[in-house]
């Protein structure tokens, strides 16, 4: 039987991990075999990237995506996904292990901008309207009185908020705020811009488990078995990408193929991912998340009203289905390999986290 | 493909290096008839005899020995002849105006 797993969205390094499972043989090693379709969910999601596009919204399409095209694993669907799926009735999608469990990004702003309030008339780069980017800054605006609609410019575009690249157009006078990852975040202050939050400092020690991994309940009841080796493989990756210098060149070119075919011109054209982000990279390396963590954004999210009400955290004990992987890595971390790899992660834990 | 050929080198500036950015790219020296000129090959030849790294017994004659390129003489003259490499000639006419055959 071939195992199916595809990204939630148009994003390619979302299915970098289990791209890197087969192209490192890992998933071979556990004797399973494994095919990687990109960018079959919900493709028209890219739209939103564009600034006439629609917005974002995976809600609805993912379940009926992963009928459509077969897809029987997804590393990076939105944590909202899943609860407002079952919310319309539709209690399919069960989360079976963590995929991005930090946010490794700080909202910064322009010198002299030192509060949300002060954002009024001002430009805020955003990668694409309706991601997880914008849920957040929309609720802050509200909580500080601003219309997100109204009292905002949004300047829409990979490069205008992808946490990587926002950097370069805030520091250019070209937004007056973005989501800018933390690589790069010291030199802006030095230059005088403000930090007015840090995702990680803000969510220890729970992490923000913001993209997790889903299956199928009726898939997951089917091939336990299946998806414990899909742990196993992806467990290993998720050790081994971190290893930096090591797993560099192979890391790049696993990365390099993934974007090859991808429908989105600047997923396709951009810049590989630097060295000095590769360690702090978001993967778990038991493979879980925090169901707190979990929670703390499902509030945020019914906060905004962007999530059903009726959603409790009653809800996570069945949504949530860490059994399998809590499993795998009760075995895995027995063994000498693991032991190894987790001493020779140490540094990159106490740098960045688990 | 750099990525990929890179990975495995055992020299670790090969393995580590940035690859090579988009702006260098159409200036690849690769030839699109896939030949040389025997004339380029004699004039670098002639700075190795020049500069001792050479034999001074190397003459022209050699040259026109060594260099046999018939066969790709002969794939090109028919590959010229088809509307995929008519077609490749025509996007790459910028290139080559720019930076050469």
């Amino acid at each position: 039987m071939k195992l199916r797993v595809g990204n939630g969205c148009w994003h390619a390094g979302h299915i970098q991990v289990a791209a890197y499972c087969q192209e490192a043989g890992l998933f071979t090693r556990e004797g399973i075999d494994v095919e990687v379709v990109t960018a079959k969910i919900y493709v028209e999601g890219l739209e939103s990237s564009r600034p006439e596009g629609e917005r974002y919204d995976e809600v609805g399409t993912v379940l009926r995506d992963m009928i459509a095209f077969g897809i029987d694993i997804i590393p990076d669907v939105h944590v909202r996904t899943p609860f407002a799926e079952r919310a319309m009735g539709n209690d399919e999608l069960r989360i079976i292990g963590g995929w991005r469990n930090q946010f490794p990004a700080s909202l910064v702003t322009a010198p002299g901008i030192k509060s949300i309030k002060e954002l009024k008339g001002k430009r805020i780069g955003d990668w694409y309207r309706g991601g997880i980017a914008t849920l957040w800054l929309e609720r802050q605006m509200r909580l500080a009185g601003l219309d997100p609609d109204r009292d905002v410019e949004w300047k829409i575009g990979y490069k205008f908020g992808s946490m990587r690249e926002a950097w370069k157009p805030l520091q250019a006078g070209a937004t007056d705020a973005a989501i800018v990852r933390n690589q790069w975040v010291p030199q802006l202050i030095e230059q005088g811009f403000n930090k007015l939050y840090d995702f990680v400092e803000d969510s220890k020690p729970h992490g923000r488990p913001d993209r997790v991994t889903v299956a199928r309940k009726s898939f997951i009841e089917r091939n336990p078995e299946l998806i414990k080796r899909f742990w196993k493989a992806t467990i290993r990756a998720y050790h081994t990408m971190r290893m930096i210098p090591e797993s560099y060149p192979f890391r790049r070119y696993v990365e390099a193929k993934i974007r090859v075919d991808n429908p989105d011109e600047s997923e396709r054209m951009r810049d590989l991912v630097p060295i000095v982000m590769l360690e702090s990279s978001f993967f778990p390396l038991d493979g879980q998340l925090s169901p707190e963590g979990v929670w703390r954004i499902l509030e945020e999210h019914i906060d905004a009203g962007v999530l059903s009400k009726a959603v409790t955290r009653k809800d996570l004990d069945e949504v949530i289905r860490q059994e399998l992987v809590q499993e795998v890595w009760q075995e895995m971390s027995q063994t000498e390999e693991v032991k190894r790899n987790l001493e020779r992660l140490q540094p990159v834990v106490e740098k960045y986290g688990y | 493909m750099e990525a990929k050929l890179r990975v495995d080198s055992p020299d670790e500036s090969e393995r580590m290096r940035d690859l090579r950015p988009l702006s260098i790219m159409d200036s690849a020296f690769h030839p699109l008839d896939g030949q040389l000129t025997v004339e380029g090959v004699w004039r670098i030849l002639e700075e190795h005899e020049d500069a001792g790294v050479l034999s001074k017994s190397i003459t022209r004659k050699d040259v026109e020995e060594v260099v046999r390129q018939e066969l790709v003489q002969e794939a090109w003259a028919e590959m010229s002849q088809t509307d995929n490499v008519k077609r490749n000639l025509e996007r790459l006419q910028p290139v080559v105006e720019r930076l050469g055959y």
